[in-house]
């Protein structure tokens, strides 16, 4: 009653393949050390906020309101979270804590992307503009 | 298959499409990323690849999208469902063309679960104008392939049954 075709086990190997290089490519591009890490959060495409995530003793809760809906962020400790929001899914609170550079935290529906950002150690060309010593 | 029947059979689909996707939005995605679906719907696009053809399916998908997004969802989720829908319609129809017979209804709803997942994840980077899509893109590729098994094993359960019914010139 079941055909499996041996074309369906290589496409699904290939795919698996696929996911564990892509897997490689981010796990390798999070090991780089970092001095400087930033949380830039955009609302409605536009940049909200950047607060420094270097400091890691100090915590903060803010709620975010754009013309989508409302979210509460909250930084503990050098790392930031979405602790709650009134879309329908709520993913964005499901995917908990970040704190590495590369790493995000996305409610689609409001449109509010919170990315952590930072500068390489020995790394001249930074992605954050205006930054002043 | 007359053309009236044809109207009807496709009707069906086109129904229990919708009934799956709104049954589907009940049911929550073990998965932390914007855009992961569990697909159920495709098992009736797989469906009609093998019974009907390109424009055909074509309209079955576009319909759906269009209905489910009235029914259950927002305008902007009919964006996500549509481009998703289309990529991976688009992937499973090549893939068929290409294979044909060598390739098991598995393995099409995997090719067909995992390019709905990019499609809407690809729309998602446009609207939020962020493309740090390579970071979901593992998840995507493996829960891409478990709901694609689920399906292609539904739709060859289905399959089975209706190649019985003379009517179908599957």
């Amino acid at each position: 009653m079941m055909r499996v075709r041996k074309t369906d086990g290589i496409i699904i190997i290939l795919f698996i393949l696929a996911a564990t290089i892509f897997y490689g490519i981010n796990r390798y591009n999070d090991n780089n050390l970092y001095n400087e890490k930033y949380a830039m959060i955009y609302s409605d495409n536009k940049l909200y906020k950047k607060i420094d995530l270097s400091n890691n003793d100090f915590t903060e809760k803010f709620q975010i309101d754009n013309r989508y809906g409302k979210n509460t962020v909250e930084i503990i400790n050098g790392d930031i979270r979405m602790i709650d929001s009134n879309c329908q899914d709520k993913i964005c609170v499901k995917s908990g804590l970040i704190n590495k550079p590369g790493q995000s935290i996305i409610c689609l529906p409001h449109k509010l992307v919170i990315e952590v950002v930072g500068n390489k150690i020995g790394d001249k060309n930074t992605k954050i503009d205006g930054v002043s010593y | 298959m007359s053309k009236n029947q044809k109207i009807v059979y496709i009707s069906l689909l086109i129904a229990q499409a919708l009934i799956l996707g709104l049954i589907e939005k009940m049911i929550p995605v073990p998965f932390v990323c914007p855009g992961a679906k569990l697909g159920l719907s495709n098992i009736v696009t797989v469906v009609a690849l093998y019974s009907f053809n390109f424009t055909e399916v074509l309209t079955i998908v576009v319909l759906r999208v269009i209905l489910l997004s009235i029914f259950g969802g927002s305008l902007s989720s009919f964006f996500y469902s549509l481009s998703g829908g289309i990529l991976s319609f688009l992937a499973m129809f090549i893939l068929l063309k290409l294979l044909h017979d060598k390739v098991g209804t598995i393995g099409v709803s995997v090719v067909g679960a995992v390019f709905h997942n990019i499609g809407q994840v690809m729309i998602a980077s446009l609207v939020i104008q962020n493309i740090k899509m390579v970071y979901y893109l593992p998840i995507l590729l493996i829960a891409g392939i478990g709901t694609g098994i689920f399906v292609g094993l539904t739709a060859q359960l289905l399959l089975t049954h209706l190649r019985k019914l003379s009517i179908m010139n599957i």
